[in-house]
């Protein structure tokens, strides 16, 4: 929230109304900053990332997963075939990821 | 178009820093895209003392949160494209602050083309991805395409 203040107007339910004018004399606080506060909850939920959407960026692994990506680092195998014609560029055009 | 490129990847990019996505454009619009991110393995349990060369610290990877093509081009390569970007994304960061493999959360129909690559599967504890339906883990050694980078 910054100093300088600008005035809106909405139409609100007669119920809403009620009880930011209940929530207003209970709590002491003025309406503005209610509503202001409210507002600023509201758009920063929205912008959240859902969880679905969140790249994780620690993963902690069992500890055989976490044997095996130690033993590939430590003793690494040859490239498969796949991976000699992808870096090659060479793309096989019955594979790809998902689309969208 | 899906609504992770619509909603999200921009956020996690530029609000966040926790991602980058990068965009294969074909004839103007988008044909796929994949988005990667620095990240961490760790072992559930810290390994044995008697292990004296046994990494007891988290290991650095590049994960690839998502990776999509436009279902209308697929096919075409552009997918193994935006992988082969995503390793040689895992190269560089190799070379400047480590990197030991990549992660990707596969679609369990895509689990085949990423095994074929040498990709393995991963068991996790945590750090799963919460998209439906359930990704597989998967981990890639980078060492294992050391031969098609620079040194």
């Amino acid at each position: 929230m910054d100093n300088d203040q600008v005035q809106v107007s909405a139409y609100v339910s007669a119920t809403t109304k009620r009880r930011l004018d209940e929530f207003a004399r209970e709590s002491g606080l003025k309406k503005g900053y209610v509503i202001e506060s409210a507002l600023e909850r509201f758009i920063s939920a929205a912008g959240a990332i859902p969880s679905e959407y969140a790249i994780p960026t620690l993963t902690v692994l069992s500890n055989e997963s976490y044997d095996e990506v130690v033993d590939l680092m430590l003793h690494p195998k040859e490239p498969t075939e796949a991976l000699m014609r992808l870096m090659r560029g060479e793309f096989d055009e019955d594979s790809s990821p998902p689309g969208f | 178009m899906d609504r992770f490129l619509i909603d999200y990847a921009w956020a996690n990019q530029e609000t966040l820093g926790v991602g980058v996505t990068y965009v294969a454009p074909v004839e103007g619009a988008v044909g796929g895209y994949v988005t990667v991110a620095a990240a961490s393995l760790q072992r559930d349990v810290a390994p044995p003392p008697n292990l004296d060369t046994y990494p007891r610290y988290p290991l650095p990877v590049l994960r690839v949160g998502r990776l999509a093509v436009d279902s209308r081009i697929q096919g075409q390569g552009i997918g193994q494209l935006l992988l082969q970007h995503s390793f040689a994304v895992a190269w560089a960061m190799r070379q400047h602050v480590g990197c030991i493999g990549v992660c990707v959360d596969a679609l369990p129909g895509a689990v085949s083309f990423y095994e074929d690559l040498g990709f393995v599967r991963q068991k996790q504890i945590e750090g799963l991805s919460g998209s439906r339906p359930r990704p597989v883990p998967l981990y890639f050694s980078l060492n294992q395409a050391a031969e098609f980078f620079p040194r």
